[in-house]
């Protein structure tokens, strides 16, 4: 099995969720190879879980005054903060028999190569079940996968230096009692890499890139025109759209 | 009357749960940073909590979430159907 690894493309936050959807599918109906895809931002967003309510994770007022994405993933799991140049995310879309039918297991294995890059980066990171990539000072990033009948898709993203007081003035977790406690417990929940290395946002994604096509056999890609195309339409057509953003 | 209830499932996710009911269940909301395979069972999760008197059995709860064809991950049946007992109550 050849994977592709995609390390182009920047899109908004609308289109990057609907790529999400376009290329599980794709990979589902065997129109794909097996996919690596690291993301560019354009502006700071709120990747908000599929599950969650709009209202509870998201400071509305203040989301509203700055213009930020949020964004509601086809993929369950917790709201996140991104900015570009600040967070790494990328894509697994994977052949279902290429992953462990168990979830926890596969949580696991599918983060391993990543903790592995990360660990030869010089970052002390570990798996935290279910989802989490934890450091021993917070967690560093979280995963979400969505399963389709042949394709999984495993997305994960990571802080590099997000700037955790615009995190907690954007997601609600911040607001907590407003007690300088709860901020304190909150910001500890997230631990950004370049507090710990010296290395690059691009070096570190090198390494995640080397150490992929090390572990298996990976070829650079990119995205064809038409999946480009088609997640366009299906942005403006749900993930622009306060009925899918705001339905929960 | 509308009520809600918030568990935090151990070493788990965030479920909250709103219930509308008169002496019965009308309407219930499941919102939290869970997983959900097919995600598209989320309606059918919540309509399976729906249309039971407001004294229903844990256990009957129990077994109307488990009748639905989905995989629950980061809670399970037990963890819902506590949680939707304690908004009714």
């Amino acid at each position: 099995m050849t994977y592709r690894i995609i390390d182009d493309g920047t899109y908004s936050e609308p289109v990057q969720q609907a790529l999400e959807g376009v290329l599980a599918e794709r990979l589902d109906e065997g129109e794909l190879e097996p996919t690596l895809r690291f993301w560019y931002r354009e502006s700071p967003a709120v990747a908000l879980g599929r599950f969650q309510a709009y209202e509870d994770e998201v400071a509305v007022d203040y989301v509203d005054q700055r213009d930020i994405d949020v964004v509601r993933r086809l993929t369950g799991g917790g709201a996140m903060y991104v900015e570009p140049g600040a967070v790494i995310t990328y894509s697994l879309y994977l052949p279902r028999e290429a992953v462990p039918d168990d979830i926890e297991t596969s949580y696991a294995a599918l983060d391993q190569w990543a903790i592995d890059a990360l660990r030869s980066s010089g970052l002390e990171v570990s798996h935290e079940p279910l989802n989490d990539i934890a450091h021993p000072d917070g967690k560093i990033g979280g995963s979400a996968q969505l399963r389709k009948d042949d394709a999984v898709l495993h997305h994960t993203t990571m802080s590099y230096a997000l700037d955790t007081s615009e995190m907690l003035r954007v997601l609600r977790i911040g607001e907590e009692k407003v007690s300088d406690k709860a901020i304190e417990s909150a910001e500890k929940r997230v631990a950004v890499m370049r507090d710990y290395v010296d290395a690059s946002r691009e070096e570190i994604i090198t390494v995640l890139k080397d150490t992929f096509a090390e572990r298996f056999d990976a070829e650079p890609g990119s995205l064809p025109n038409a999946v480009i195309d088609e997640a366009r339409i299906r942005a403006s057509e749900t993930f622009t759209t306060e009925e899918w953003n705001r339905k929960l | 009357m509308h009520d809600s209830a918030t568990l935090k499932v151990p070493n788990g996710k965030l479920l909250e749960v709103e219930v509308t009911y008169d002496d019965r269940v009308t309407n219930v909301n499941v919102t939290g940073d869970f997983f959900l395979e097919p995600p598209e069972s989320h309606a059918a999760l919540e309509a399976a909590l729906e249309g039971h008197p407001t004294d229903v059995s844990r256990a009957t709860l129990i077994e109307a979430i488990q009748g639905v064809d989905a995989t629950l991950i980061g809670f399970d049946a037990e963890h819902l159907a506590a949680a939707t007992l304690e908004a009714i109550q």
